[in-house]
């Protein structure tokens, strides 16, 4: 058996067979055949699911384009269509309410469709910030471990021990007092989105430091730092990655969370201005009139409002079991 | 002529997936005599471990046995009702696998591990069980075992709980132990007192050894006869020491001129192109023939079945075909060169 | 004359395996070290290989890690070149000797970034070391690589576990050699691959020193493995040198009673039904170590010296018996 020389044989071949050549751009064909589609087709719960979301949040998107009426156009407004029930007409303006109009003679149908906006707006900007402070605080807990490590967990441990609800009105309540009057509605908003994302980045930040300690072990970490690469590119490019999935399911989780968490503060007049109304305060609106017979001021932002959290929940639900290596 | 003790016959393990039938073991048969050692060799995916799962009935759903026969001392057992199984497994034949730490309960006592098997196969009492259970921690060489056997499965070492396992393995005296690769977790000085008292102990109880593993050397120390696996499919049969020297199967053959030695220093180990199928490719024909030096065009459309070439020794390669009316083995197709 | 590449003096590394300090306070006990390196010494010629060989518990991997710098000695040194590596690598001298060396891990699964794709994971050390080359010239390094240690070029467009584990131990492969370094660490290079495959790796790993001229530290349990790859071998016992000699004369002649033993263990299949001694005890634990010398619970020619004193290495053997002429 002769000896071999790798390096001749290489040097005998011309360069442009030796180009490694670009990816192939088609991951769509790929994705699809994949097991993950697969066991997303399969679930009847989860294909609904996914379409009363992605309805919802079309409808949400688009709702200037297509809501029946602008129910925050005083001008269109008339108080003589107030209270009129579903599938009825206004006394007043002859127009038709689908899901009935409410004190004020806006169409129930409208306000849930702008609603929802304001309500996913707050959450997703929420759950993105919650994810980004969370994700950043776990890499760097999970990669230097010792006192770092310490202290980002006992600040973790700390806020998770406190109900979001608790937090978010206490940042408020700050809010209100460093914020001058005139700018408050303006950043009420804002002041929204930070309030509920600094509720609920912890569980973000201790399932990725659980999962950067775990890849910090392992040999692909070990071979760039051998290279020496610099730990905050090793920790971006190498474990970023790799530590993804988990953060996926818990979003989703979180987003449904971040809604809820809006509308109950919403409800108890602290969320947003009455001027941009969510979800939530529909319901609260809703409230006041329920026992009086008007059900449907109430009723459709109630069931539009655990359409949306629900069906939010159980895509995480199905994420979190289609991203399990054990189950698959 | 001696009954073989187990006899397997055309054994074939499915996987049904959705992307088709996965084959894991393909049509294999063979025996294993009273007392003897059997090897079965082969590397990651060969299917030996799915071998001595199958016939243990152990396979994991979806898997399932698709056709053949185990027989036991004369007996099919593939098709045993559940409850009839459970009294073969144990005191028929007897299991060691290969991790010692998950196949103790971490929770028990070893006397409770060990007395719990023995009274389930044998009726003694508790005194009695447990005297018994002493004694076979004597035999498997625990040190001071009356006081050990009331410790906990962590509180041994590496090689004291594969000996343990052994002990579990024999409580019930079993005629067949199969053995799924006892020693690979283990460091190599203890890896040869395992083997020592593996032999030894079903040289004495007169129980015979199926041994699974991919460790060529320990089955050279300790088998009688070896079956060489490759994709599902049993290459060769044979004598340890003929296999070794003069393996028939070029995939045998090849395996063997892979592995180092410890006696001379060779500049090159043979080396085999490529490596072996994932289960849903595997090639028409015979599974090796794209690696296969003596390739001919009809290990390319049929599989070829096993022929006995020698007493005890069987082969399943079109370089022996089963009429042998041109036998061209690969000495002489060198001769012809 | 061949130079000596790499100098190895007195390397010690203790881990600190003791309680929290919380538990200690309460309990009343002290703290626990681990010595997984004692005093080891060796050095390694340019152009050869040189075998650490040990059971586990007996540090060959620490002290791979302390060679490439994963890990810092608590005591001792390591010289590469002329360089001492004691007080880590830093600044631009660093970077030049970093290129040099490289590692090669055991589980080639664990080795490559599962979410990166095999070009990306090649091209790393070019990206590091030599940032000068544009992506055309990487794409042509890459290529060759990969054809040099077996695989194509298009391979560089694939992920990791659409790999066998020979050929994600070649992409392991090519990565080391890619910014040409002149000496390479492998810890268990071939124990996660099957025998077939392991003969390919074994074979190609030969054939590139002697194409490029590389100098090897091989790590292995593996002693036939070991007879086939190394010029000299290093016996390892609990974290120190047992023995120390060039492959053959310790294979032909081993003097210290542990390479014995290990030898006459080894199942090896040219010794089909050989006659062996019996083998006694196993490896104490690493944390409470026998007295004096280490291997003296097991060792057939131990008497009251080797229990008190720790044998130093003297001719290459440690040991007291060889030393005081009682070994036969």
């Amino acid at each position: 058996m002769e000896n071999q020389s790798p390096l001749k044989d290489v040097a005998a071949i011309p360069a442009e067979d030796l180009i490694v050549p670009e990816p192939p751009k088609g991951r769509l064909a790929q994705a699809l055949d994949s097991d993950i589609f697969y066991s997303w087709r399969t679930s009847p719960v989860t294909v609904v699911a996914t379409l009363v979301a992605l309805s919802l949040v079309l409808m949400a998107v688009f709702a200037p384009l297509i809501a029946p009426y602008n129910p925050f156009n005083p001008a269109s407004l008339n108080l003589m269509d107030g209270f009129t029930p579903p599938a009825s007409t206004g006394a007043f303006t002859e127009n038709y309410f689908l899901m009935g109009a409410d004190n004020q003679g806006r169409d129930v149908l409208s306000t849930i469709m702008y609603g929802s906006r304001v309500s996913l707006f707050v959450g997703v900007l929420a759950t993105a910030f919650a994810m980004t402070l969370g994700v950043s605080l776990g890499l760097i807990a999970g990669y230097n471990g010792g006192v770092t490590d310490a202290i980002i967990m006992r600040i973790t441990d700390v806020q998770l021990s406190f109900p979001a609800i608790l937090i978010a009105l206490l940042i408020f309540g700050i809010a209100r007092g460093v914020i001058p009057a005139g700018q408050q509605e303006n950043m009420a908003v804002w002041v929204l989105i930070f309030a509920i994302g600094l509720s609920n980045w912890a569980q973000f930040a201790r399932t990725v430091r659980g999962a950067t300690m775990v890849e910090r072990q392992r040999d692909y970490v070990s071979a760039a730092r051998i290279m020496g690469v610099h730990p905050i590119l090793i920790l971006l490019r190498h474990v970023l990655p790799n530590v993804l999935g988990p953060v996926l399911v818990i979003g989703t989780i979180s987003l449904a969370l971040a809604i809820i968490e809006e509308a109950t503060l919403s409800f108890l007049g602290v969320g947003v201005p009455p001027t941009q109304p969510s979800l939530g305060t529909l319901i609260r609106i809703g409230q006041q009139y329920l026992f009086s017979g008007e059900w449907w001021i109430l009723f459709f932002p109630a069931m539009t409002l655990i359409a949306l959290a629900l069906s939010v929940n159980l895509l995480g639900d199905w994420l979190r079991d289609a991203l399990n290596p054990k189950l698959r | 002529m001696t009954e073989p003790l187990l006899s397997v016959r055309n054994l074939t393990v499915e996987f049904p997936t959705r992307r088709g039938i996965l084959t894991a073991v393909q049509d294999i048969s063979f025996d294993i005599m009273p007392g003897e050692v059997l090897g079965v060799v082969g590397e990651s995916g060969a299917g030996k471990s799915m071998t001595g799962s199958a016939i243990m009935r152990l396979i994991e759903r979806p898997g399932r046995i698709a056709q053949g026969e185990v027989i036991l001392q004369g007996r099919r057992i593939d098709n045993l009702p559940d409850a009839e199984m459970r009294k073969i497994r144990g005191r028929k034949i007897g299991m060691i696998f290969q991790d010692p730490l998950t196949s103790l309960n971490p929770l028990y006592r070893i006397s409770e591990q060990l007395i719990e098997t023995i009274r389930t196969h044998l009726p003694l009492s508790e005194t009695e069980a447990r005297k018994k259970a002493v004694g076979l921690l004597d035999d498997v060489g625990i040190p001071d075992a009356s006081r050990r056997i009331d410790d906990y499965p962590h509180q041994f070492s590496g090689g004291m709980r594969q000996r343990v396992v052994i002990a579990l393995a024999l409580c019930a005296g079993p005629d067949l132990v199969i053995a799924d690769e006892p020693t690979t977790a283990l460091d190599v000085s203890v890896q040869a007192q395992i083997i020592d008292v593996m032999k030894r102990l079903c040289a004495e109880n007169g129980a015979a050894i199926m041994l699974i593993t991919h460790d060529m050397g320990v089955i050279a120390e300790t088998a009688d006869r070896v079956a060489v696996m490759y994709a599902g499919r049993i290459a060769e049969i044979g004598p340890v020491r003929d296999v070794i020297k003069d393996a028939k199967h070029p995939y045998s053959a090849g395996l063997m001129g892979a592995i180092p030695r410890l006696g001379a220093n060779l500049e090159r180990l043979t080396q085999i192109p490529g490596s072996m199928p994932r289960l849903s490719a595997i090639p028409r024909g015979c599974a090796f023939n794209p690696r296969c030096e003596h390739v001919m065009d009809k290990c390319r459309l049929d599989q070829p079945q096993p022929v006995q070439i020698a007493p005890g020794r069987q082969v399943s390669c079109w370089l022996y075909p089963p009429q042998g009316d041109t036998v061209n083995s690969i000495d002489e197709r060198r001769l012809a060169e | 004359m061949t130079q000596t590449l790499l100098n190895v003096r007195g390397l010690s590394r203790r881990f600190d395996v003791s309680q929290p300090w919380l538990n200690r306070k309460i309990e009343g006990t002290g703290k626990l070290y681990v010595n997984a390196v004692d005093d080891v010494s060796f050095t390694v010629k340019q152009g050869e290989t040189f075998a650490l060989v040990g059971e586990s518990g007996s540090g060959k991997s620490t002290i791979a890690r302390l060679i490439v710098g994963l890990l810092e000695p608590s005591k001792g040194d390591i010289i590469f070149d002329g360089t001492s590596l004691k007080n880590g690598l830093k600044g631009a001298k660093a970077r030049a000797l970093r290129q040099r060396f490289q590692m090669i891990f055991q589980d080639p699964l664990a080795s490559l970034n599962p979410r990166w794709r095999v070009f990306d994971i090649v091209a790393e050390p070019l990206r590091v070391f030599e940032r000068s080359m544009d992506k055309r010239a990487q794409r042509l390094r890459v290529g060759e690589l990969l054809t040099l240690v077996g695989l194509a070029p298009e391979d560089g467009i694939k992920f990791p576990h659409q790999f066998s584990g020979g050929q994600r131990q070649r992409i392991a492969i090519a990565r080391a050699l890619a910014a040409n370094p002149d000496f390479i660490v492998c810890d268990e290079p071939t124990s996660a691959l099957d025998v077939s495959v392991q003969a390919q790796i074994l074979n190609l790993m030969k054939d590139l020193q002697k194409d490029l001229g590389l100098t090897y530290v091989f790590i292995s349990h593996n002693l036939q493995v070991v007879r086939h790859m190394a010029n000299d071998i290093g016996v390892l016992y609990l974290g120190r040198l047992a023995e120390v000699a060039e492959a053959g004369a310790l294979f032909d002649a081993p003097q210290h009673p542990y390479t014995r033993m290990l030898l006459d263990a080894v199942p090896d299949i040219e010794m089909t039904g050989r006659r062996r001694k019996q083998v006694e005890g196993e490896i104490p634990s690493p944390i409470d170590p026998p007295s004096g010398c280490a291997f003296h619970p097991r060792c057939p020619l131990a008497n009251d010296r080797c229990k008190r004193e720790i044998p130093k290495v003297i001719n290459g053997v440690a040991c007291h018996a060889v030393q005081e002429g009682r070994a036969a």
